[in-house]
């Protein structure tokens, strides 16, 4: 079945005519040949239906995960140059539907939602994903909808317009398209890198610089109360942003960071420019303002320290940040406050507070207090007892500083409840991200490594300044509703004082119109201020053919995507309804589609013993929704809220792939992994050498991973080791029964007993194995495109052989077990039902 | 009875009158009230001291004094102010006439008490209140005198250190790895008990000071009061201060510097509050320029709107005035810690600190003296009004607050109260000077109140060896001479003033005083005409603070001065020619006239703020530099080789081969005849013509010791005849050279009333005066 592809066409554009690169205005016209009349006419193959019998396929196939959605086909000539790059992949924009229907109620009729996911960045740095830029300023769009030129126009009019393949307005082609007045030479327009590429980024002129491009400012508002002083969470965070200071994006130099350290009081700091002379140096000076009801800004300046003039002071004051607090004994936590002297100190430039809180906020507005997880939790008023906010200041805050430009990031880490509902909310509308360190503790080494880690990765990220995000449609494509962190400051301008790179968007898009015309296309465009200090606009442009039947529909749904919708329309009803409704929408929708497709796409049917039928390219979605039902965002039965509410966001703000595997946790077998995994994969480069000759060599790829095998128990043997991957965690996994070469190899104990279990790391062993398995467990760690870094937790199954191992032990380890097998979505955990068995239910229910 | 002069050496007393009136129409005969100059801790050769707790009376708490009538084998002594007979304490049994305790020796009728405490006080704290919105060359300055200031201070003396632009910072001592600073906004005035929250030190105030000093961590001492003495923390405030910079805070063109003076003061005053137990603390404000923000505010931010005048004030349209005098005010009030009458809902009810405000301005305007007034005046704090932190005036003032006595203290004393005991009908009606009333009840206590009066107990925040308080008596006189017999024949006062000592010790200087009645000495003889005047200046600076206009106080003055003369002058009646005065009172109405014309009464040409000024020094100041206030010395040095001489405050005394000196207290006049400056200008060679030299060097010379023991500084200013700064000396010349011409101008605004002024003229000559003076009193004996 793999050598036949899934979904049984070629997956690629059709191929096109290779065109002349020499080109006059006396030549033929450029690229497509096809007018949008034209392509009308032309039939051009849809993808076909496929359909799969969801019992027989158990366990489920799960290396679909993997695959690129369905291909979008689109005509030859659709693009000016027929380069597979002229339509956005999938990474940076998709729709769920890669076939969408003419009108509304064949949508409605479907049953499947009709959006878009845009993810702009890819990676955390711009080193790691380059992006072809147009340097030249001069930038085309069109006059009526303003949608940016792109590769999917064509030119008209012997190639002095160009119609728009949004609104399909014809514009003029700029002059300088095709001559250069610096130069004073003919130029080839085809050479244009906006022609080319459906991702690309503009160099912006001043006009689309509202004022100067903005210091990159970092505001540190660091909790310095008792219980941060006590738990080790100050001299952590101080030391790691002291480590971190050469990760922040400073290329113009310009880069400013200040400090708040907050207990009931908050303390300013001044830091003085560094000064060779040491007669005339001028001391870092802490400033305590009390007055929490009206704050002030303590000095005229110095507060935001320039990081490469003021480098020396700044690392001083980290380096001695915790002594100034070490002996606190004060309890309070005055955050908003803070929040709002902080806000106040860099609203007229924008910014990024990064907010580190180990206490609940409890002084001057925004106090909060602890809600009643017992009388709430698991019970039917859980979202609105403990998931919605308990104060409005953090919303009506956030929104101020979205317009200030200033985001709000929050790193919680605290050994008792934190209220993230509520919190949350702070990075939610100004476009931060929160972070969540339950019962953190610096007396845990890997506690450490992991926050060390996610603050340097979150300064190192080379985010852009006072963004933009409006998504445009083609005719009778409305932009409806838009998922993320960010604040809707008008009905389809997406704002964000900074942006981020590791979260995705998803746009709900509404069919207003009968569409006539056979394509739509879709435009992205992220107007922003990079970090260095140029005003930039990424543009994304998406063609997408139309469908009138719904087979064509359903054998181009992008099941990936779909789960991301339905993933965000869930936490918005777990948010404003209740978890039970949520579930409940997940179950129904899937239903729907089911009931769409056996009523409309599968030919005779067969009442009760009919097969559970879908599509082939949706036959993941069934899984994905049960097993979001599983996942600690929707999951029955109590849940501590704080994580119920981490979770809750992080579904709403991850790109794909992360959220599949939240939903869908990877398993590797590794006590049988081929020989080739753990190992890098051996690849050839070839280059020139100094004499001109061609030298093929051998280089390292990227470490060989095993293929995941699914989520159940039923695959794991009592004599294996396996590591899960959860997307916020790494469990592995060692069976009671394992044989004791095994441990020895891995763990250094002949024993699964004297293992040390629960958050560790492997030790580094002088054996084969040993290496490959921490080369597996790196590989999976490391990634360029995240912040987070998970942490590993050391379990082992029951065993008959642990002599000489006291009982304790093994009565400990029942919850982190509870906790690892939680991730085996496939089986009854959470309070659900098997995935088997609730195919079966579906399946009843369809026949009834 | 001793001479005035000595007495005022040994007791530090002079009275107006000497001897008491005893009938109603002796009390309205001496036309003013009576009283008296007193200068407690007046320093004197041989005061006896004592080393013991002074033996008090049962009944009135009068100190034994050598007034008291031992009765030696009863062992008892009978109380000179209340006639109780007390019982002598048991250690006294042993004494005779040949053995008394140095209280009962003649000689110790002001005596001094080193009192037996069991407890040490704690150390003096002080607070300096910086003004940051200056120039980095003035900051510089200021920051240098504030460090050379700091080894002045008396052994264990605690250090703090508020300073201000647009909000206030107070600085947090202890740190060694950053500056640390509170910071306060300055548009709002927090409760006391809130800024010591803000500051961490709720309950410090109430926590003797070696408490905290064993348990370092959240109170007050250890972080925001450091022992400057100690190499460590001197180190540290040194660090403090030389970090101290220019603010930095912009402010749009057009308009001040933003200065929360106001809000600084609070805040220090509320640090001292909560300090520690029993905290005497002196609070130093040096302020660069008026508070425009926050409560305090004196001007405006914006230029356009001038700083107020005499005139505005007099118009009422000073329209921050009356807000910001009550606020300082009420500062003022709460450092005598008078918690009785606490009404001030800012203060903090539970602290028992005392403390006092010195205000050094270096600003060519005004600051804002004027509304901070009381500040100074209640607390016994100085005032110091310069142009710049530069100046020498301003330095050495401020050194000068730490001058030392014979064995090292600074002789700035803290924590004063002083009681004035009475006799049987003598009551006291109040004391004008730099006391703030202890609202004291007592039967002692006079219904008509003089300044700070309705109590026989004032508290001294500040007190100095030269400060000098008037205080007023009202003597309950009979009804007519028959009825003399029903009166007293003497007297007794008991001044007892207890304060802390620099070196640690709490002392109580007690003076005893008898006087006679007109009973039994002539009114007329007792008087003290340099006493009365100056005692007319406070009573005239005193009326002037409570808001009286101008004019009527020139008439009160002048009826006063015509009813004195018509009682105790020699005259036949209607014949203005035969008007005579006694050498005891002769000079009394030439005081009167230069009183009139001096800057107490003639305010249109100074600023609110110089008005403030004199008004405070002189209401702290000794007989003798009140009356070169009020009358200035003037000196004629000649090359001739003679010794300068004194000559009259006259224009007829300017002479063009001669070098004047004129002595106007807050200023000083070298003034050059044509004649003189050009013999100095020529550089003649010394052999040739030593007597210009000699004429020249002399007046310096004098000159010098004028201003050396003087405080604060006077102006130095000199001059040649005819220069624009000659009109220092001419403006205070008797203009003798209208006499001729101007009398009928004069005349025209008399008119013959008593209740109206005698001239109304500013410019008539003390001889068209003394002419007026002498016809009224004449017509008055009618
Ligand atoms: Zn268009
Ligand atoms: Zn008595």
């Amino acid at each position: 079945t793999q050598a036949a592809g899934p979904y049984g066409v070629p997956a690629a554009v059709a191929p096109q005519q290779q065109q002349s690169a020499q080109l006059g205005y006396a030549g033929p016209p450029y690229g497509n040949a096809y007018d949008q009349q034209q392509l009308q006419q032309a039939a051009f193959p849809f993808n076909q239906l496929y359909t799969a019998d969801l019992l027989k396929e158990l366990p489920p196939p799960i290396s679909d995960l993997e695959l690129p959605p369905p291909p979008i086909v689109l005509p030859q000539g659709a693009s000016l140059t027929g380069k597979p790059e002229s339509n956005a992949s999938p990474e940076y924009f998709r729709c769920t539907l890669n076939v969408i229907p003419n009108n509304n109620s064949l949508l409605k009729k479907s049953k499947l939602p009709l959006a878009v996911v845009v993810n702009p960045y890819q990676c955390l740095r711009d080193e790691d994903e380059p992006v072809p830029v147009v340097e030249d300023t001069l930038i085309s769009r069109c006059r009526r909808c303003r949608s940016y030129i792109n590769p999917l126009i064509t030119f008209v009019d012997r190639n002095t317009k160009w119609r728009c393949n949004l609104c399909n307005l014809t514009n003029d082609v700029p002059s300088g398209f095709d001559f250069d007045k610096d130069t004073q030479q003919r130029v080839d327009r085809m050479a244009r890198v906006e022609l080319n590429y459906s991702v690309v980024e503009f160099v912006a002129p001043k006009e689309y610089m509202v004022r100067l491009p903005q210091p990159l400012v970092y505001l540190f508002v660091l909790d310095v109360s008792t219980h941060a002083i006590q738990n080790g969470y100050l001299a952590t965070v101080a030391r790691t942003i002291l480590d971190s200071l050469d990760q922040i994006p400073n290329k113009d130099g310009r880069a400013r960071v200040g400090f708040i350290g907050v207990d009931s009081s908050l303390h300013f700091f001044t830091i003085p420019q560094d000064s060779e002379d040491e007669n005339d140096a001028q001391e870092t000076s802490m400033l305590v303002v009390s007055d929490l009801d009206d704050v002030i800004v303590p000095a005229a300046e110095n507060l935001l320290a320039p990081l490469q003039q003021s480098r020396q002071n700044i690392e001083n004051l980290l380096n001695n940040f915790h002594s100034y607090f070490e002996n606190n004994v004060n309890p309070n936590f005055a955050l908003g406050p803070a929040l709002k002297a902080g806000h106040r100190l860099i609203n007229n430039i924008g910014g990024k507070m990064i907010v580190f809180t180990s206490t609940l906020p409890n002084k001057g507005i925004g106090a909060l207090s602890i809600r009643d997880e017992e009388a709430h939790s698991g019970k039917a008023k859980e979202s609105s007892a403990l998931l919605s906010p308990n104060d409005s200041f953090y919303k009506s805050f956030a929104v101020e500083c979205n317009k200030s430009q200033v985001t709000v990031d929050m790193f919680l880490a605290s050994s008792s409840y934190q209220d993230v509902a509520t919190l949350s909310n702070l990075p939610r509308y100004t476009a931060g991200q929160t972070h969540f360190y339950p019962a953190w503790t610096a007396a845990r080494e890997e506690d450490i490594t992991k926050l060390s880690k996610e603050i340097s990765n979150h300064l190192s990220m080379n985010i852009n300044l006072e963004a933009v995000l409006r998504v445009r449609g083609s005719a009778g494509l409305r932009m409806n509703a838009f998922y993320g962190n960010f604040f809707n400051r008008s009905s389809d301008l997406c704002s964000f004082p900074t942006f981020p790179r590791d979260q995705s968007y998803l746009i709900e898009i509404s069919i207003d119109e009968h569409i006539t015309k056979p394509l739509a296309a879709f435009q992205a465009a992220v107007l922003h201020t990079t970090s260095f200090g140029e005003r930039r606009i990424r543009v994304m442009t998406l063609e997408v053919p139309i469908g009138k039947e719904l087979n064509q529909i359903y054998a181009s749904a992008d099941q990936l995507a779909i789960t991301n919708y339905f993933t965000h329309k869930a936490v918005e009803k777990a948010l404003s309804s209740s978890l039970i409704d949520a579930r409940e929408y997940l179950n129904r929708s899937l239903l729907d589609i089911f009931q769409v497709f056996k009523k409309e796409l599968v030919a005779g049917n067969l009442g009760s013993s009919s097969p559970l039928q879908l599509c082939n390219n949706l036959k993941m979605l069934p899984l994905l929704l049960h097993s979001l039902t599983k996942y600690i965002a929707f999951r029955p039965g109590k849940v501590p809220s704080d994580h119920r509410a981490y979770a809750l966001n992080l579904l709403a703000s991850s790109p794909i792939q992360r959220l599949i595997k939240f939903i869908y946790p990877t398993i590797y077998s590794l006590h049988d992994m081929a020989d080739e995994c753990g190992l890098p994969e051996e690849l050839e480069e070839t280059y020139v050498n100094e004499a001109g000759e061609e030298v093929t060599e051998p280089i390292d790829g990227d470490i060989v991973l095993p293929e995941p095998i699914n989520d159940t128990s039923t695959l794991l043997a009592p004599y294996g080791l396996y590591l899960i991957d959860s997307g916020t965690d790494l469990f592995l996994y060692v069976g009671g029964e394992s044989v004791p070469q095994l441990l020895l190899d891995v763990f250094g104990v002949d024993n699964p007993g004297y293992i040390k279990y629960g958050k560790s790391e492997l030790p580094e062993l002088n054996n084969e194995f040993n290496e490959r398995l921490r080369n597996v467990i790196n590989r999976v760690r490391e990634g360029k495109d995240r912040i987070t870094y998970q942490n590993l937790q050391i379990v082992t199954g029951q065993s008959k052989q642990r002599t000489g191992v006291p009982d304790r032990i093994q009565d400990d380890l029942t919850p982190l077990r509870l906790w690892c097998f939680s991730h085996l979505v496939e089986d009854r955990v959470g309070g659900g039902t098997a995935y088997r068995e609730y195919l079966n239910q579906i399946r009843e229910k369809l026949s009834s | 009875m001793a001479d005035i002069y000595e007495i005022e050496e040994i007791d530090g007393v002079r009275f107006n009158w000497n001897s008491f009136p005893v009938t109603k129409i002796e009390s309205e005969n001496i036309s003013m009230p009576l009283g008296c100059l007193y200068t407690p801790l007046n320093e004197r050769d041989y005061l006896p001291v004592a080393q013991y707790d002074p033996v008090l009376c049962r009944q009135c708490h009068a100190a034994l004094n050598p007034y008291a009538m031992i009765d030696l084998t009863a062992k008892v002594w009978s109380c000179p102010v209340c006639s109780s007979r007390n019982t002598l304490p048991i250690n006294y049994t042993e004494i005779s006439t040949e053995n008394l305790p140095l209280e009962l020796n003649p000689q110790s009728s002001t005596i001094e008490y080193i009192l037996s405490r069991a407890q040490p006080h704690p150390p003096p704290a002080y607070i300096y209140v910086v003004d940051l919105c200056q120039e980095q060359s003035e900051l510089d300055s200021m920051k240098e005198t504030l460090i050379a200031s700091l080894p002045l201070h008396p052994p264990g003396a605690l250090i703090g250190l508020v300073t201000f632009d647009s909000v206030v910072n107070v600085h947090d001592l202890s740190t060694r790895t950053c500056l640390k600073k509170y910071v306060f906004n300055g548009t709002k005035e927090y409760t006391s008990i809130e800024i010591q929250r803000q500051l961490g030190i709720e309950k410090s105030g109430t926590i003797p000071w070696a408490k905290q000093l064993q348990n370092p961590g959240y109170n007050a001492v250890t972080r925001f009061f450091l022992p400057v003495a100690e190499k460590d923390a001197e180190f540290q405030i040194v660090r403090a201060i030389e970090r101290l910079e220019v603010s930095k805070w912009t402010y749009p063109q057009g308009q001040r510097p933003t200065r929360v003076t106001g809000a600084a003061l609070s805040v220090a005053t509320s640090l001292a509050e909560g300090s520690y137990a029993d905290c005497a603390c002196k609070i130093t404000l040096f302020s660069a320029g008026p508070c425009t923000l926050g409560p305090g505010t004196i001007v405006g931010p914006e230029l356009k709107e001038p700083i107020r005048s005499h005139n505005d004030m007099d118009k009422g349209t000073a329209s921050h005035y009356k807000k910001s005098y009550q606020f300082y005010n009420r500062l003022a009030v709460k450092g005598s810690n008078n918690r009785k009458d606490l009404k001030d809902k800012f203060a903090d009810p539970s602290s028992s600190t005392t403390y006092s405000v010195d205000i050094f301005a270096g600003c060519y305007d005004q600051v804002g003296i004027y509304e901070m007034r009381s500040l100074a005046n209640l607390t016994g704090g100085v005032l110091v009004v310069t142009d710049s932190f530069q100046t020498s005036i301003l330095k050495n003032s401020f050194f000068a607050c730490f001058n030392k006595d014979e064995e090292g203290y600074p002789m700035t004393y803290s924590d004063g109260i002083l009681d004035v005991l009475t006799s049987n009908r003598l009551k006291v009606a109040g004391v004008i000077g730099h006391a703030v009333s202890m609202k004291q009840n007592g039967n002692n206590i006079s219904d008509t109140p003089i300044g700070e009066g309705l109590t026989n107990k004032w508290r001294l925040c500040s007190l100095t060896p030269k400060n000098t308080y008037a205080i007023f008596f009202d003597m309950m006189t009979v009804g007519t001479s028959d009825q003399r017999s029903s009166s007293v024949n003497e007297v007794c006062i008991q001044f007892t003033t207890t304060y802390r000592h620099t070196n640690g010790q709490m002392r109580t200087r007690v003076t005893t005083l008898k006087r006679g009645t007109s009973n039994t000495v002539p009114l007329a003889n007792s008087f003290d005409q340099e006493a009365a005047a100056v005692l007319y200046a406070r009573l005239i600076v005193n009326k002037i603070e409570n808001g009286n206009e101008y004019s009527d106080l020139l008439r009160w003055i002048d009826k006063s001065l015509v009813k004195l003369c018509t009682v105790f002058g020699d005259y036949s009646k209607n014949d203005a020619g035969t008007f005579r005065l006694s050498t005891k009172f002769s000079l009394l109405p030439q005081f009167i006239y230069h009183l009139r014309r001096s800057q107490f009464l003639q305010v249109f040409n100074c600023s609110p703020d110089e008005t403030a000024f004199y008004h405070h020094t002189i209401l702290r100041t000794d007989i003798r530099d009140s009356l070169v206030m009020i009358q200035p010395t003037l000196t004629q040095f000649s090359a001739d080789g003679s010794e300068p001489v004194p000559v009259l405050l006259d224009s007829a005394s300017l002479k063009q081969d001669c070098v004047l000196l004129l002595d106007a207290f807050f200023f000083i006049v070298i003034y050059y005849g044509s004649v003189a400056a050009a013999w100095r200008d020529a550089n003649y060679p010394r052999e040739e013509f030593p007597g210009v030299y000699a004429m020249i060097e002399k007046a310096q010379e004098e000159a010098a010791s004028l201003i050396s023991d003087r405080f604060p500084l006077p102006k130095y200013v000199t001059t040649d005849e005819g220069k624009s700064q000659a009109r220092f000396l001419y403006s205070k010349l008797n203009p003798s050279e209208n006499d001729t011409e101007t009398t009928g101008s004069a005349l025209a605004g008399y008119t013959a009333s008593a209740h109206e002024a005698i001239v109304q003229s500013d410019d008539v000559s003390l001889n068209t005066f003394f002419t007026h003076l002498s016809r009224l009193v004449v017509q008055n004996s009618s």
